[in-house]
């Protein structure tokens, strides 16, 4: 009997130890055996990493002749095939191996289906993805991209390859993300690659604030609304040259302006991309360069995650040697240069995204009126599976103007919000096609010849080339818009307000060789109010002028001073705001000596928002209180969401009207002057400096950190030492930052440095996860192993596998 | 069987189980070799679990050994937040549960058979 119970109890643990080890006992758990057991949890990566061995024969089937890679010091693939085709199932083979579950979960949240792995808590966001229409629209773009047989095929040998890895994975190799949310890759397509380019889209060009400004606008007078808002501000830097001749554009298509209704808007469902997002390039010619070869360089400031945004590769075949970085899901090199041209991006931030208000006929919302008709609105079913739950379904009700993301309060009453967005709509061009040939183009006709094919999210494509060209092409597809279209929200009840019209690509703006040798782009305005055709758009200001001021200087510039331009933490920001406001601080501050002495240490302060010095600290505190001040009528509760004024707006306003009425203090009953604000928000800065014990340096109180995509904190990496401010070129503002700095000598051999923070391994436990970061945190680089000679006895591969057929 | 044949055939065959099948046939492998046991000093569990703890422990050593520059061990520590130590004694404790529950399993299952 004794017995009987030993054996059932035993029996009964044994079974419910393995239950527990097998089962999520929490749901935003993993099951505990995918972490503790040492044959396939988690150390298990460990032995994977260690199979990656020096020496490495692989059978890939579908390869028609054999692929070498070699591996350099950084872990930077070198891949050498004997055709197109090849070459980029190795390049998909490589992106799967080293960054599979960051492809995977990209194209999750590209398709709304993050909650088929992460369970209700990303259900919202799936939706409100759906409904903006990424799936769609990579629909749409892979559509078009089978129109061309012989791109198409580039794409689906890219995903055999990423395919082949998948294949190869084995319980015990799977990447970490994968054990720890407990699923399982699915296999690669070209649509999945249409997804990454969605998502690039959704970080760089859905950011608007029609609803922010129409609300504005019905609160303002029109003076003060055209100068806040003004995309042309006093001063500004645009990206081609301002005097530029528009001569080319035969056909003006300036239009009267957009008349405005007044009424008021309610929140939209989402919040813009935090301030951060955007990007350096310029390029000298041979005339400003110390070498005599023209240099170019890059730096884009994407969100800092680990791993990395960026896969750093060398693509070499009988018609193509090209280096840069990609973006692991999509074939080719996105940023990067071969032994002719070199080109790097920057976002254009012109706004193509325009929201509709729908007169319903009734509450059903099945039909709405269109110029004075009741039209009909079509039904799309978004299913949802969310794991753990259950099966959701969104009707989303589609019109002339798109789908209806969301219905507000307006003061006309309950209104659809229908949007149009230009990144989700049917592609003008092919853009794969596009990377391809630019990575392939040996002179700026070849090179020109690829952008055209270029759509969307528009970019400010420099270039430089061997031959000492430099040029700069405000490129993509822009609406035809009339004046001030796409600024405000627009009535729905009108064919006429459609985007449906776009600009030629041949009109785009652009700048070949300008006068002034040099060409560059930090997100600024991109022309100046000459050009015929109206944009708006949410444009930096301070990192433009500082660059364009920078490169004027009469000088030759070296490599160095170009590394120096690129990680310098130096902003016009604060000179122009102390410059503004010095002579009025200095009477104010006169009179209170404890005040006096951080006025004089800010008013020497050579604005370089150095890691280690408290002044930058100060000056952030001031310019957070003034900027509170003068806008705290912005900040009243019962108001509908508005937009701020930018920064440049902000000083500019104090420059031209010292006087406004604006300074004064809604909450108080005295009348306050600009003087009094300015030294209010001194006191507050220095009582709030004095008071805080911790953050007295710059990086204490800004820190960086680079978080893994899953925000995994023993992934992450936490108060990386960096110097920068996000108007300064090396525009850090944490999770924002350079995530790849590249500079290239255009001489003959090219000569080329580059970095970005983390490593080229997506696997935690690799020793090439985050092994870059140090190195960028410096302002240093590593000299590219470009072009790579293969005899030369100082090339000396870390690892090589050969793919045969 | 005698705890010491016990103890070796529980690591190899555990070892090669363990990669050629899954994790989880520690147990019913266990529970097999428990069913083999004539001879024990001690309670069955205690030898099985000697075994599967070395098991689960050695395993954890050489999966450390493949990469000593980023040690899996400690990351996976910070992400548990555990310090390596005790998460290297919870690694090996439940292959030694696993293996020592399964032998007793088995050394009682024989026990009541036998006796009827």
């Amino acid at each position: 009997m004794k017995q009987k119970l030993y054996f059932f109890l035993t029996l009964f643990l044994s079974a419910l130890l393995l239950w527990t080890l097998q089962s999520k006992i929490l749901s935003s758990a993993p099951p505990l055996a995918n972490i503790l057991n040492p044959f396939n949890g988690l150390l298990a990566n460990n032995q994977h990493l260690f199979d990656h061995k020096n020496q490495r024969f692989a059978r890939c089937e579908m390869l028609t002749e054999e692929v070498t890679i070699l591996f350099d010091e950084f872990m930077v693939p070198h891949i050498y095939a004997k055709n197109m085709e090849d070459l980029l199932f190795a390049q998909g083979y490589l992106h799967a191996h080293l960054r599979l579950w960051q492809m995977d979960i990209q194209t999750r949240a590209a398709s709304g289906r993050l909650s088929e792995v992460l369970g209700e808590s990303t259900l919202q966001a799936d939706l409100l993805t759906r409904r903006l229409g990424l799936l769609e629209g990579a629909l749409l773009a892979e559509k078009k991209w089978q129109e061309n047989e012989k791109i198409y095929s580039l794409l689906e040998a890219y995903s055999k390859g990423v395919n082949k890895f998948i294949d190869e994975l084995s319980p015990a190799s799977m990447p970490v993300e994968f054990k720890l949310l407990n699923y399982n890759p699915e296999p690669w397509t070209p649509l999945k690659c249409a997804l990454i380019t969605k998502n690039m889209a959704r970080t760089l060009c859905l950011n608007e604030s029609d609803v922010e400004h129409s609300n504005l606008a019905a609160l303002l007078p029109d003076s003060i609304f055209s100068e806040l808002f003004n995309d042309f501000e006093e001063g500004f830097s645009p990206v081609i040259p301002e005097k530029t001749s528009w001569k080319y554009i035969t056909n003006d298509r300036r239009y009267p302006p957009v008349q405005q209704g007044i009424q008021f808007f309610g929140n939209k469902p989402y919040e813009n991309e935090p301030e951060g997002i955007g990007s350096n390039n310029w390029a000298i010619s041979p005339k400003k360069s110390s070498t005599g070869a023209a240099i170019l360089c890059s730096d884009p400031h994407l969100n800092l995650t680990h791993p990395s945004i960026w896969f750093e590769n060398h693509l070499n075949a009988p018609d193509i040697d090209v280096y840069g970085v990609s973006i692991p899901g999509l074939p080719g090199v996105i940023i990067g240069f071969n032994q002719s041209i070199a080109w790097a991006q920057t976002n254009v931030a012109q706004d193509v995204l325009d929201w509709y208000t729908i007169d319903w006929e009734d509450e059903k919302k099945g039909t709405y009126w269109l110029d004075g008709e009741k039209t009909q609105v079509s039904f799309r079913l978004d299913t949802h599976y969310v794991r753990g739950a259950q099966w959701v379904v969104d009707t989303v009700r589609i019109t002339d103007f798109g789908p209806i993301v969301y219905d507000t309060e307006t003061s006309n009453g309950k209104r659809g919000m229908a949007m149009t967005w230009l990144a989700v709509l049917e592609p003008r061009g092919n853009d794969p096609k596009c990377i391809i040939e630019i990575n392939k183009a040996r002179n700026y006709k070849e090179f020109y010849e690829g952008l055209r094919e270029y759509d969307s999210p528009a970019q400010n494509y420099v270039y430089a080339d061997v031959e000492g060209n430099i040029g700069m092409h405000v490129h993509g597809r822009f609406p035809l818009r009339k004046s001030g279209q796409g600024k405000f929200v627009q009535e729905g009840n009108n064919s006429s307000h459609k985007m449906n019209q776009f600009i030629p690509a041949e009109h785009n703006a652009k700048s070949i060789n300008p006068v002034r040798g040099f060409v560059s782009s930090a997100n600024q305005v991109s022309t100046d109010s000459s050009f015929p055709y109206y944009y708006s758009g949410n444009f930096a200001y301070f990192r433009g002028i500082f660059i364009n001021r920078t490169l004027e200087e009469e000088k030759k510039f070296t490599v160095r001073d170009m590394m120096d331009l690129q990680t310098s933490a130096q902003s016009y920001f604060p000179e122009m705001l102390i410059e503004i406001i010095a002579p009025v601080m200095d009477t104010l501050c006169s009179k209170d000596p404890s005040l006096l002495q951080t006025w004089e240490q800010l008013k020497s302060w050579n604005c370089v928002f150095e890691k280690s010095n408290s002044v930058p600290v100060i000056f952030e505190l001031f310019w957070e209180a003034l900027y509170e001040l003068i806008w705290d009528e912005f900040s009243l509760k019962n108001l509908p969401p508005v937009k701020k004024p930018s920064k440049a707006s902000t000083i500019l306003f104090i420059k031209n009207h010292p006087n406004s009425s604006y300074f004064d203090l809604v909450n108080t009953e005295k009348i306050e002057t600009l003087e009094d604000i300015l030294l209010l928000s001194f006191q507050t800065a220095v009582k709030g400096f004095e008071s805080t014990s911790q953050s007295k340096t710059w990086m204490e109180f800004k820190p960086l950190h680079i978080e893994h995509l899953a925000k995994i904190p023993a992934f992450s990496d936490h108060n990386v030492p960096a110097s920068g401010h996000k108007d300064a070129p090396n525009a850090l503002n944490s999770p924002a930052g350079p995530s790849w700095r590249m500079v290239v000598e255009m001489s003959t051999p090219v000569k080329a440095y580059g970095i970005y923070p983390g490593g080229q391994s997506g696997e935690p436990f690799s020793q090439y996860y985050k092994d870059r970061t140090e190195t960028w945190a410096k302002n240093e680089y590593h000299l590219i192993n470009f072009p790579c000679d293969l005899e030369a006895p100082s090339f000396q591969p870390l690892k090589k596998w050969v793919l045969t057929p | 069987m005698n705890n010491i044949q016990l103890y070796i055939a529980l690591i190899v065959l555990g070892w090669l189980g363990s990669y050629l099948v899954e994790w989880w046939f520690l147990s019913p492998l266990a529970l097999l070799l428990g069913l083999l046991i004539n001879r024990s000093k001690f309670p069955p569990f205690v030898p099985g679990f000697l075994a599967g703890f070395s098991l689960w422990g050695f395993m954890v050593a050489y999966q450390i050994g493949c990469n000593f520059e980023v040690p899996a061990i400690v990351t996976t520590a910070t992400l548990l937040n555990v310090s390596p130590i005790l998460l290297l004694i919870i690694i090996s404790s439940t292959g030694g549960l696993l293996a020592g529950l399964g032998v007793s399993c088995g050394y009682f299952l024989k026990r009541v058979v036998l006796s009827s």
